[in-house]
């Protein structure tokens, strides 16, 4: 129940995949898409398997698959270690470019309109209200993606002016948001391992821009005292590692034992 | 409650409560996932979901996640206990897709006259109508705020769903008299103030409210 100035804006800024940011960059990086996880996952992505639906509230653009194209293979490095690569088919998808001004000025005028448009600003429930009007949005207008850019950056990793994130709807039967496995990203399995390791939280906040933890020491340590790294193989059987360890610490160096290839 | 559901309860809690952080409700969704990926685990769970009757058993944040699942898997839940769960947790963010929900399969056409809330056509409405207007027992504070609120709840769950049978119940409740009218009224038109020129006419046509008089000042 908007008025039809609001809801043409709306239908104007959503386009078919073929006139879609998404397109340029799959014809650059093919129809792939890249979510980071933890550790723990390795292995059940070992093998194929679907990638998860986030329900969480706080999540961007409400119950979707969240995923990078992987024209930007690292840029969500901050959840995890476990790189997952999935292939998708986005010919027949309806696209909302939310990384345009245009897109989130229409998405603002069209919540502004909503009945529980104050809920926003004046309850507790922003967050909830928040989640529960953008899948109303996505599922109105049957969106099957919504780019935008990265709200959370990994240091070096995720550049938020730039890059571009998907979330992917899946769609049940009824015509509603799908949760569980997604049946778009059902083919991920684990591809990429990364040797950094981010916080999520900055005192509870979620975290804007997470610092590289491992890299911004070890750079600075290898410059002053450089040291071959090892392959874990060897170094779990290598008598000498004692040795070699001391020798590091008493030349303030640090010991890369690496999981080879 | 059933044992799935009771032994799953504080799963789901640490899934779904913004409360815990997206990342424990993040891990603990991908786990249950890879849990409810076992061989007919999903039919069970959506078997027990449709034998739930009682509201106090489960967190809002459950129940909301109970719905959502109904709502993409078309499992039926007990018309009391969506009543009771638009009474229990009468926020918009729950009422409205135990409304959405309860309304998904009506097939409606718009009354041509104004009726009262007791004779509205969808049984299941004309009682969230009655009980968000009703008189309560267990309410201390009987001023015509507290009185109205539940009501104002329920008015802007309905608009917010959005369908034809939920505006008709949203224009009924606005039209129906009893003592907390005037707030309700007002409250209405204050919301409408909120909205932009197109939106305001569509508003006013599609639910003929009463006049802004019709609301006292408070």
């Amino acid at each position: 129940m908007i008025g039809a100035r609001i809801e043409q804006a709306v239908r104007n800024v959503i386009t078919g995949y073929a006139n879609s940011l998404l397109e340029k960059l799959v014809t650059k990086s093919g129809a792939y898409a890249i979510k980071f996880v933890q550790s723990k996952w390795a292995d059940h992505y070992s093998s194929v398997n679907p990638l998860r639906i986030s329900d969480t509230p706080a999540l961007t653009w409400g119950t979707a698959t969240y995923v990078t194209p992987l024209a930007y293979p690292l840029s969500s490095a901050l959840y995890g270690r476990i790189g997952l690569v999935t292939d998708f088919d986005p010919i027949n998808w309806r696209i909302f470019d939310a990384t345009r001004p245009s897109a989130q000025s229409v998405y603002v005028q069209w919540a502004r309109s909503q009945p529980m448009y104050a809920d926003l600003l004046l309850t507790v429930h922003s967050t909830d209200a928040n989640h529960f009007l953008r899948n109303q949005f996505r599922q109105l207008f049957k969106i099957d993606c919504v780019l935008f850019h990265p709200d959370q950056e990994a240091e070096e990793y995720t550049k938020s002016v730039d890059h571009v994130w998907m979330a992917v709807t899946d769609w049940a039967p009824s015509g509603a948001i799908q949760s569980g496995f997604s049946q778009r990203l059902s083919k991920a399995r684990f591809t990429v391992l990364i040797d950094e390791d981010f916080q999520l939280e900055d005192h509870g906040l979620p975290i804007r821009t997470a610092p590289r933890q491992i890299e911004r020491i070890t750079e600075r340590m290898q410059r002053n005292a450089p040291t071959h790294p090892v392959q874990v193989s060897h170094a779990r059987n290598d008598p000498r590692m004692p040795l070699l360890i001391s020798q590091v610490y008493h030349g303030n160096g640090y010991l890369h034992v690496f999981i080879e290839p | 409650m059933s044992t799935m559901l009771t032994l799953a309860a504080e799963f789901l809690d640490r899934m779904t409560n913004p409360s815990y952080g997206p990342a424990i409700n993040e891990d603990y969704s991908l786990r249950f996932a890879v849990l409810m990926s076992a061989e007919n685990s999903d039919k069970s769970l959506d078997e027990e979901i449709g034998l739930l009757e009682n509201v106090n058993t489960l967190g809002p944040y459950v129940w909301l996640w109970i719905i959502n699942r109904a709502r993409s898997r078309d499992i039926i839940l007990s018309e009391d206990l969506l009543l009771h769960l638009t009474g229990r947790w009468p926020d918009v963010f729950i009422q409205a897709p135990v409304i959405d929900l309860a309304t998904r399969n009506a097939e409606w056409s718009s009354p041509e006259n104004v009726v009262s809330i007791k004779s509205f056509g969808h049984p299941w409405l004309s009682r969230l109508l009655q009980q968000c207007t009703g008189y309560r027992n267990d309410v201390a504070d009987r001023s015509m705020f507290t009185l109205s609120r539940r009501a104002e709840l329920s008015l802007i769950s309905l608009l917010q769903v959005g369908k034809g049978i939920t505006l008709d119940a949203a224009s009924t409740l606005l039209n129906h008299s009893w003592e907390g009218r005037s707030h309700l009224v007002e409250f209405f038109w204050y919301r409408w103030d909120q909205l932009d020129e197109e939106t305001q006419v569509i508003w006013q046509s599609r639910l003929h409210p009463p006049n802004r008089d019709a609301g006292n000042r408070r």
